[in-house]
């Protein structure tokens, strides 16, 4: 009996050990969760500045831009004019101008004229704040084709000679064909002889297949006829990028890079604000300059006068005046999406 | 009464751990150590999704890219004719701002 009184003695914690042992457990254990935490929201937020977590947050929580109010509009457009110019150094504008009443943007483009010297894709990586490096992200490309040698006079002179059936003419040659890597030309100087020059970018269709897929509805077609995307509803599921029959949709697949020197600060909530790694982004016709009145960028640039810029609801506008008089044809018209981008010829 | 003694200390062991869990600071503990549980997990997939994803994204853009210029430069362009510009000016001015179009 004395034994076993001895054994629940040795047993028996005094109060005062058992306390401060919980405390010190306690304590490793707060000090613990507490670095565990810090270093699992550090993981997180790294890679990212001080301006971006703090936007994080409401940006995460925000909705679809076509859902906002009014106010809830404004709250965002300040919140990402205050992230942008911490971020990039300068004070930056977000606008959130809506389409005009009465306007239908539409775009031509003489082929005949193009010179190939891709000034179009430079001052439109400039203006809409494209990845740099890293991916080097544009959203015109121009190609270099090969003329053809199709003729008309030859259209009866096709191989063999009579007597025997005709192959319909001496087509022998495509009339443009797309060399490997010619999107990478570096001539010493264009237009080169025996080439001519296809610049594509988004077609803003009327009916677009991106739009359709989108599980999302982050991508939508405004009043103007341009399509755009709301980045911050945007899941980077990549439907509208295998949805466009024009490849004209660029993915970020990684930060995009766009140094804060050369970040152009007059921008657009639907159109070329900067960014983010895992959200799609394509041409908008620079719509932070259209819908000012301005032209788009590609159309400034161009030595040629070869791009043409307008209102399709104007009798009297440049691109209504080229559909009435001009030799237009469309990308892949068959497909009816409607682009309202057309290629001429005078 | 060893047996006694034995099932009664036992038992207060376990109404003290019951009590534990049910008393606040248990809930506050049990919600700290998910928070951590949350927030650790999260990182760990973060980092280790960097890790294995990190790719050549310019080779990935490229790709995305270039089978199009394949595809479109191949391709044969058909001129429209005088009415078929006309029925789409039309159509364009009729179906503006119809959200049934």
């Amino acid at each position: 009996m004395s034994d076993m009184n001895d054994k629940d003695k040795k047993n028996q914690v005094d109060p005062k050990e058992n306390s401060r042992r919980e405390f010190l457990k306690e304590a490793a254990g707060g000090t613990l969760s507490a670095a565990t935490l810090a270093a699992g929201a550090g993981a997180l937020l790294s890679g990212s500045n001080e301006a971006e977590a703090k936007a994080t947050w409401g940006e995460w929580f925000q909705k679809n831009y076509r859902l906002m109010t009014d106010e809830e509009k404004k709250e965002s457009v300040d919140r990402l004019e205050k992230r942008y110019s911490e971020e990039y150094g300068k004070k930056t504008t977000v606008d959130s101008v809506p389409a005009q009443e009465g306007v239908l943007f539409g775009y031509a483009l003489n082929i005949q004229k193009c010179i190939g010297c891709r000034r179009c894709v430079y001052a439109c990586v400039k203006e809409n704040n494209q990845s740099r490096h890293d991916p080097e992200i544009q959203w015109i490309r121009v190609l270099k084709m090969e003329k053809g040698n199709f003729l008309e006079e030859n259209m009866d002179k096709g191989y063999p000679d009579k007597p025997g059936i005709q192959v319909g003419g001496n087509a022998y040659q495509n009339s443009g064909v797309v060399l490997e890597g010619e999107h990478y030309y570096e001539p010493e100087e264009v237009p080169e002889k025996g080439h001519f020059y296809f610049p594509m970018q988004c077609m803003q269709c009327e009916k677009p297949p991106c739009v359709k897929v989108c599980p999302v509805r982050t991508t939508y077609r405004e009043p103007d006829g341009i399509v755009v995307i709301d980045y911050n509803w945007c899941i980077g599921c990549r439907m509208c990028v295998s949805a466009c029959p024009y490849w004209a949709r660029r993915f970020n697949w990684g930060e995009p890079n766009l140094p804060a020197e050369e970040m152009n600060p007059v921008t657009h909530y639907l159109g070329n604000r900067p960014r983010m790694k895992g959200v799609a982004e394509k041409c908008t016709f620079c719509l932070q300059r259209t819908r000012q009145g301005r032209y788009t960028a590609c159309v400034e640039v161009c030595p040629v006068g070869a791009r043409k810029f307008g209102n399709l609801l104007d009798p009297e506008s440049e691109v209504r005046k080229i559909l009435e008089k001009k030799r237009v044809f469309r990308l892949k018209a068959e497909l009816n999406t409607y682009p309202k981008f057309f290629y001429f010829m005078d | 009464m060893d047996k006694k003694e034995k099932g009664l200390k036992e038992q207060i062991g376990i109404d003290m751990v019951v009590k534990a869990r049910s008393s606040r600071r248990g809930f506050l503990k049990k919600a700290i150590v998910g928070a951590v549980a949350v927030t650790a997990t999260a990182a760990v997939a973060k980092k280790t999704g960097d890790v294995l994803l990190k790719e050549d994204v310019q080779q990935a853009y490229l790709n995305d890219v270039l089978p199009g210029d394949q595809v479109l430069a191949s391709r044969q362009y058909v001129e429209m004719t005088a009415e078929e510009k006309k029925s789409l000016v039309a159509n364009l001015q009729k179906n503006y701002k119809n959200p049934e179009a």
